[in-house]
C-alpha cells in the first residue's frame, strides 16, 4: 500500500521539474497491462455537478467540460500526453512569417452528426458566432485577435490576425466545431462532430450520449454508450464508484486518497499540479483593501504549505504569481521571496500602509463560496493567522449565485477564495481569464502598465522577448498584488481497474473515445 | 361530500396566487440572478446586463410575472430560463420519484411506527416501553445523510445486495425500480418513524385511559381485542392528522435522501433551481409541492370520515 508520504512525494514530482516533462499526463498510482482494447458496452460516469446549458460557446462550467466539451465536439488542434499540438480537425497548419495569419488544413471525410460534411464554412461559422456580440460569449477572447476567417476552398480556412498572435493555438483548443445547420436546436440537441452523439438529458439524473456511427476515425469509439450522472457530493461519488454502478468519477475528496489506493477494485488517477489554481481574489477598489502593501501583506500571512500539505493532502504545489513552476513564463527570481510564510512582514506591511492612509486594517471579511471545501480551509486558515497580527477577520460563507452577484455583478467584496483553471498553458491565455484580464480582471485592477504588457507578451512572437515581458508582468503583480494564487493543484479521477484508456491528459482534457471497459 | 371536496377545490385556487406571488418575490429578492450562475467569474456587469436580455431577466419584476401567469393560465408553467426544458416535464418527471419516495418511506414508517407505539403504550412504563422509545430516539437523532450513507456503505458497496444510487422509472423496470428505492425509503421512513411511534404510544395512552375502553373491559373483552376494536382505532384519528402534516417534513427530509442516493426527485430539481435562481422552475416546484399539501390535507379529512363515523362533512350553506 501506498502511504501518505509517497503520495506526497509523487504530487511533488508531479508538480514539479521543468518544460513539457512536467507536463506529462495524469499518472495512474499503480501499474496496468496493456491490454487489445474492446468494443461495446455502456460507461458510467460520476461528475460532480450538472451542467446548466447544452451550447457550448456560453458556457464555461466545469461540469460541461467534464461530460460535453470533448465528446459531442472536436476541436481544429488538440494536445497529446506532453501537450504537444497534435492534428484534430485540422490536418495540418502553418503561421504566417509576419505571425498576421494561419493557414490551417482540413481533415477530409469528417462529418456532423446529423450527416453534413465538415467544411472550412463551419470554422468560419463557429468563429463567427463566437464574436457575436448579441450572443456574448465567455469563449470570445479565444477569437478576439481573429479579424477575418477566409475560406478559399471547403479544406482550407485562413485565420486573419491585426497583430501576431503566438498563442492562438492555444486558443484554438477551446473553440468547439459548431455547424450553422441546426443550431436553433443547439439548447435541445446539439450537433457536433465528436465520437459520441447526444442523446437525452433529464435534469439532475442523466446524460445519456451514444456512439456516433459515422465518426471519422474508423473503429473508434469503442464505448456504445456514455452515460453522464451528476452525484453532487463527493462522499457519494466514492460509494458509487466502489459499489461498481460507475466506472469512472471525478473530484474526489483529497483526503479519500489512500482508501481510494487501498481498493484493489479503483486506479487513482491525478494530474500535474499545472494549470488548474486555488486562490483568493482581492478587490482592488475596496477601502479595505486598495493599498497594494495590504494586499501584498495579506498574501504574507497565507500559510501556503500547511495548505497544500494538510488540506490538499500533497496533491497540489505552493504558489503565488500566476504561472506554475513548469510554465516556461515563471521567473522563480521574482516569484520565490512572496512564497514565503511571514507574519512578521505581513504585520510590519500592515503598519506601513496604516502610516500611510492613517487606517490600520483591523477588521476584514473573507468571502468564500459555499461547496468548495478546500478553499473554505484556506479562508479559515488565513482567518487564524490574521488573528495573531491584530487583523479581526470574519468569514461570510455564500452560495454560488450571491457569491458572484457580490464578487462580480455587483462588486462590493474585499477578498475572497476561488478556485480556477481552464488547463491553460501560454502565459497570454492564462492572462487572458478574468482573474487577470486587464479589462475586465475580478479585482477590479486597471492599470495602464500593465495592460500595455499583457498586450505586448501577447503579440510578441520571439520567445526571449516574450519571456522578458513576463518577467516584467511577475514583478509588476507581486509589487501591486492585485490577487494571489494559494497552490496549483491536481485534478483526481478514479476509475475502476475494468475501465480503459481513460486519460484527461496535462491539460485536463475529458476525452473519452479511446475509453474502453472489460 | 361532494359538494364539500369541490368547495375545498375552488378554495385552492387563492392560496396557490398567494403563494405563487410570494414565491416569485422571494426569489427575486434573493441576491444574484440566472445571468451570474450562468457567466460565473466571467460575469462582468456588462456581460450579465446582455445575458439578462438574452434571457429576458431585463423586464420588470410585474411584466415577468404577468408573462409566467399567462402561461401557467394556457396550463403550462414555462421553461427554464438555463436549460430550456418544459417545466411541466420537469416538474412531471422528479414528481413521480418524490411521490414514490414518499408513499414507500411513509410505509416505512408506520410499519416501524405503528407496532413499537402500540406496544410501548400497552406496557406503558415497562422496561420494553423504555427499551422501544429508547430505540425510536435513537432513530430520531441519526441524520438521514448518515444512515443514508451507511446503509449505502453496507448494502451496495460491502454486500453488493442494492445499487448505492440513482432512479429506473416504475414504468420500465419494476424490479430494478424497487432496487433502486428501499434504501432512499428506509432511510427516509426512519426518519419520520420515530416522531410517528411516539404519537402512536401517546396517543394510545390517553385512548385507553377513556371510559369506553374501561366500559369494553368490564365487558369482558380480552385485551387484544380492546385494544384492536376499541382504542386503536380512535387512537389513529390524531395520528392520521400528525402523519399528513409530516408530508411536509417528509418533503424536507426527501431533498437529503435525493441528494444522498442521487435521485431526480422534487428535491434535487428544486434545490438546482434555487441555486440556478432559474425562477420558472422555483415557481413550477413550489405550486405542486403547495398544491399536493392542501389536496393531502383534503385527503386526510376523507379519512376521517373513514375512520369515525361521527365525523361528517357540512353541507354547503
Amino acid at each position: 500500500m501506498t502511504t501518505r508520504r509517497d503520495l506526497l512525494k509523487f504530487a511533488t514530482a508531479a508538480g514539479a521539474g521543468a518544460g513539457l516533462a512536467a507536463l506529462a499526463g495524469p499518472r495512474a498510482l499503480g501499474v496496468r497491462a496493456q491490454e487489445t482494447p474492446k468494443a461495446g458496452g455502456t460507461l458510467n460516469v460520476g461528475v460532480q455537478g450538472e451542467v446548466k446549458v447544452l451550447d457550448p460557446n456560453i458556457t464555461t462550467l466545469a461540469a460541461y467540460h467534464s461530460a460535453l466539451r470533448f465528446t459531442l465536439f472536436e476541436t481544429l488542434v488538440e494536445v497529446d500526453e506532453t501537450a504537444a499540438y497534435i492534428p484534430n480537425l485540422a490536418e495540418s497548419w502553418q503561421f504566417a512569417e509576419d505571425g498576421l495569419s494561419l493557414t490551417v488544413s482540413l481533415a477530409k471525410g469528417v462529418k456532423f452528426h446529423n450527416g453534413k460534411d465538415f467544411t472550412s464554412q463551419d470554422v468560419a461559422f463557429t468563429v463567427k458566432r463566437l464574436q457575436d456580440p448579441a450572443l456574448d460569449s465567455q469563449w470570445k477572447p479565444q477569437v478576439a485577435a481573429v479579424t477575418a476567417v477566409e475560406t478559399p476552398d471547403d479544406a482550407t480556412a485562413i485565420f486573419r490576425f491585426a497583430a501576431p498572435t503566438p498563442a492562438f493555438l492555444e486558443n484554438l483548443l477551446n473553440v468547439q466545431i459548431l455547424t450553422e445547420q441546426g443550431i436553433d436546436q443547439i439548447d435541445t440537441h446539439p450537433i457536433g462532430t465528436g465520437p459520441f452523439e447526444f442523446v437525452e438529458w433529464v435534469l439532475n439524473d442523466r446524460i445519456t450520449l451514444k456512439k456516433f456511427a459515422g465518426y471519422r476515425q474508423q473503429g473508434l469509439p469503442y464505448l456504445d454508450e456514455l452515460v453522464f450522472r451528476p452525484i453532487l457530493d463527493a462522499d457519494t461519488r466514492l460509494t458509487n464508484i466502489q459499489a461498481g454502478s460507475v466506472g469512472v468519477v471525478e473530484q474526489p475528496s483529497p483526503k479519500d486518497a489512500e482508501r481510494i489506493q487501498a481498493d484493489e477494485n479503483l486506479t487513482l488517477l491525478v494530474t500535474p499540479a499545472t494549470s488548474k489554481y486555488d486562490n483568493f481574489q482581492i478587490n482592488c477598489t475596496n477601502p479595505a483593501t486598495k493599498n497594494p502593501k495590504v494586499r501584498q501583506a495579506l498574501s504574507f500571512a497565507v500559510d501556503r504549505d500547511t495548505y497544500v500539505n494538510d488540506i490538499l493532502y500533497g496533491f497540489g504545489k505552493p504558489a503565488v504569481g500566476p504561472f506554475s513552476e513548469s510554465n516556461w513564463a515563471y521567473d522563480a527570481a521574482v516569484i520565490e521571496p512572496y512564497l514565503t510564510f511571514d507574519l512578521d512582514k505581513a504585520k510590519q506591511l500592515l503598519d506601513e500602509a496604516g502610516q500611510e492612509d492613517g487606517n490600520r486594517l483591523k477588521e476584514l471579511e473573507i468571502m468564500t463560496p459555499k461547496g468548495f471545501d478546500e478553499i473554505k480551509s484556506a479562508a479559515v486558515l488565513l482567518q487564524a493567522n490574521l488573528a495573531t497580527i491584530g487583523v479581526n477577520a470574519s468569514i461570510t460563507e455564500l452560495e454560488l449565485a450571491g457569491w458572484i452577484d457580490r464578487l462580480v455583478t455587483n462588486p462590493d467584496y474585499a477578498i475572497t477564495t476561488d478556485t480556477y483553471g481552464y488547463g491553460d498553458t501560454d502565459p497570454a491565455t492564462v492572462l487572458s481569464r478574468d482573474n487577470f484580464a486587464p479589462d475586465t480582471n475580478v479585482h477590479l485592477f486597471r492599470n495602464d502598465e500593465y495592460k500595455a504588457l499583457v498586450e505586448k507578451g501577447a503579440t510578441t512572437i520571439d520567445q526571449d522577448e516574450r519571456k522578458q515581458i513576463y518577467s516584467q508582468i511577475q514583478q509588476l503583480m507581486m509589487d501591486q498584488m492585485p490577487g494571489f494564487l494559494i497552490a496549483h493543484r491536481s485534478d483526481l479521477f478514479v476509475t475502476r481497474k475494468t475501465v480503459h484508456g481513460f486519460n484527461p491528459g496535462p491539460l485536463i482534457r475529458h476525452h473519452y473515445r479511446k475509453v474502453w471497459v472489460d | 361530500m361532494g359538494t364539500y371536496l369541490a368547495r375545498r377545490l375552488v378554495g385552492l385556487v387563492p392560496v396557490l396566487l398567494v403563494i405563487s406571488v410570494v414565491a416569485f418575490l422571494t426569489t427575486d429578492l434573493v441576491p444574484g440572478d440566472a445571468a451570474g450562475v450562468l457567466l460565473g467569474q466571467n460575469a462582468t456587469p456588462e456581460r450579465a446586463a446582455t445575458v439578462r436580455k438574452r434571457l429576458g431577466l431585463d423586464q420588470p419584476l410585474p411584466i415577468r410575472y404577468a408573462k409566467w401567469m399567462a402561461q401557467v393560465a394556457q396550463g403550462n408553467l414555462g421553461r427554464s430560463i438555463l436549460n430550456q426544458q418544459a417545466v411541466v416535464s420537469l416538474v412531471g418527471s422528479a414528481l413521480r420519484v418524490t411521490l414514490e419516495q414518499l408513499v414507500l418511506s411513509m410505509r416505512v414508517a408506520i410499519l416501524i411506527a405503528l407496532p413499537v407505539g402500540v406496544v410501548a403504550a400497552i406496557r406503558n412504563g415497562s422496561w420494553l416501553d423504555q427499551m422501544l422509545m429508547g430505540m425510536v430516539l435513537i432513530g430520531t437523532s441519526i441524520p438521514t445523510f448518515w444512515l443514508g450513507l451507511m446503509l449505502v456503505y453496507l448494502f451496495a458497496v460491502r454486500w453488493h445486495i442494492l445499487p448505492p444510487s440513482g432512479f429506473t422509472p416504475l414504468s420500465e423496470d419494476l424490479g430494478q425500480n424497487l432496487k433502486n428505492m428501499i434504501l432512499p425509503s428506509f432511510a427516509l421512513g426512519v426518519y419520520l418513524a420515530g416522531p410517528l411511534a411516539r404519537f402512536v404510544r401517546s396517543s394510545l395512552i390517553e385512548t385507553m385511559r377513556q371510559p369506553y375502553v374501561v366500559t369494553a373491559r368490564a365487558k369482558g373483552l380480552r385485551e387484544g381485542r380492546v385494544v384492536r376494536r376499541h382504542a386503536l382505532k380512535n387512537a389513529l384519528i390524531p395520528t392520521v392528522t400528525f402523519a399528513g402534516l409530516q408530508v411536509g417534513a417528509l418533503i424536507g427530509g426527501a431533498i437529503v435522501t435525493e441528494m444522498v442516493f442521487a435521485l431526480p426527485g422534487m428535491g434535487s430539481l428544486a434545490l438546482n433551481g434555487i441555486l440556478n435562481r432559474d425562477f420558472p422552475i422555483i415557481q413550477g416546484v413550489v405550486l405542486t409541492v403547495a398544491g399536493g399539501y392542501v389536496l393531502i390535507n383534503i385527503l386526510i379529512d376523507v379519512i376521517y370520515v373513514m375512520l369515525d363515523p361521527r365525523i361528517k362533512f357540512a353541507e354547503a350553506r
